[in-house]
């Protein structure tokens, strides 16, 4: 038989606050994963797909064009060397603006291989770490929600010894939402047997919140 | 683009929000049941809050990086 230490019973109800409050954090963080991924992955499949394909067919037109001109200024430069007519002193400028051009289509080119990269990339490792994620949310979800069973079965335990009227205390307690089965149900073992009346507290004990004396768990 | 939710950040918040109203309630509850709860319950989900928080960060940074790089 161990010595309870009690002096407070609402400290079981006001963790078990703090406890369903991190069960709903927790499901929604890790519920959220699948959703997430699925907007990147709709992201990168329909906007940026098209997005750079575009790209890639206007890039390709204006350095086409680009190369058209250099290769027309080349030959007006030549041309011009030749017959000795109104002199066209270099292709650079043409040059300059073609090779910006290729370097943009070249930049599309890139983006587009790298989206259809991450697409891949994001169903090979981004779909794993969903199914850690929910997985998580599973096994966090039942652990939490034992976790707050056995704390309610501490809490009615408590009153129980203290004789106060758990379930006017519990509904005064806890949201409605919450409340749970009595602590009788055979579905969770108890973690302590009930509390032997021959150590019960000298307080008052229509008072649970009055700091009882210490109390004794089998 | 979409946004990075950050749950990983809410995870670990939470998980240290809870961390401290477990050291809070030691101030009125003390016994062997405490213990038991804490070995049986507290610790296990505590572990497992912390792979999951590790998951969706791994993801969340995966998918900030394709966003990076593709936009």
């Amino acid at each position: 038989m161990s010595s309870a230490r009690l002096t407070n019973p609402d400290a079981i109800r006001d963790f078990r606050m703090h406890m369903v409050s991190f069960k709903e954090v927790c499901e929604s963080a890790l519920s959220g994963s699948a959703a997430e991924l699925s907007r990147v992955r709709d992201w990168l499949r329909i906007d940026q797909l098209a997005h750079w394909k575009k790209q890639l067919i206007k890039r390709e037109e204006v350095y086409q064009t680009a190369r058209r001109m250099w290769l027309e200024a080349e030959g007006d430069t030549v041309g011009a060397m030749n017959k000795r007519g109104p002199a066209k002193p270099s292709s650079m400028e043409e040059r300059i603006l073609m090779d910006r051009a290729r370097r943009h289509r070249d930049e599309a080119e890139e983006k587009l291989a790298l989206v259809r990269r991450w697409m891949l990339k994001i169903e090979q490792d981004g779909e794993p770490l969903v199914n850690q994620c929910q997985s998580h949310d599973f096994a966090l979800r039942e652990e939490c929600t034992k976790a707050i069973t056995q704390l309610d079965r501490l809490f009615d335990q408590v009153h129980e010894y203290l004789a106060v009227p758990t379930a006017e205390l519990r509904s005064a307690a806890m949201p409605a939402a919450e409340a749970l089965p009595p602590a009788t149900s055979a579905a969770v073992e108890p973690a302590v047997a009930p509390l032997p009346r021959a150590e019960a507290p000298q307080g008052d004990p229509a008072q649970p919140g009055s700091h009882a004396p210490e109390a004794h768990h089998a | 683009m979409p946004n990075v939710s950050g749950d990983d950040a809410l995870l670990e918040k939470a998980l240290k929000d809870l961390s401290a109203a477990w050291s809070r309630s030691s101030d009125g509850w003390q016994d062997a049941a405490r213990s038991t709860f804490a070995e049986l319950h507290l610790q296990p989900i505590e572990i497992r809050a912390r792979h999951g928080a590790k998951a969706i960060k791994q993801l969340e940074a995966l998918l900030a990086e394709a966003m990076r790089q593709c936009s």
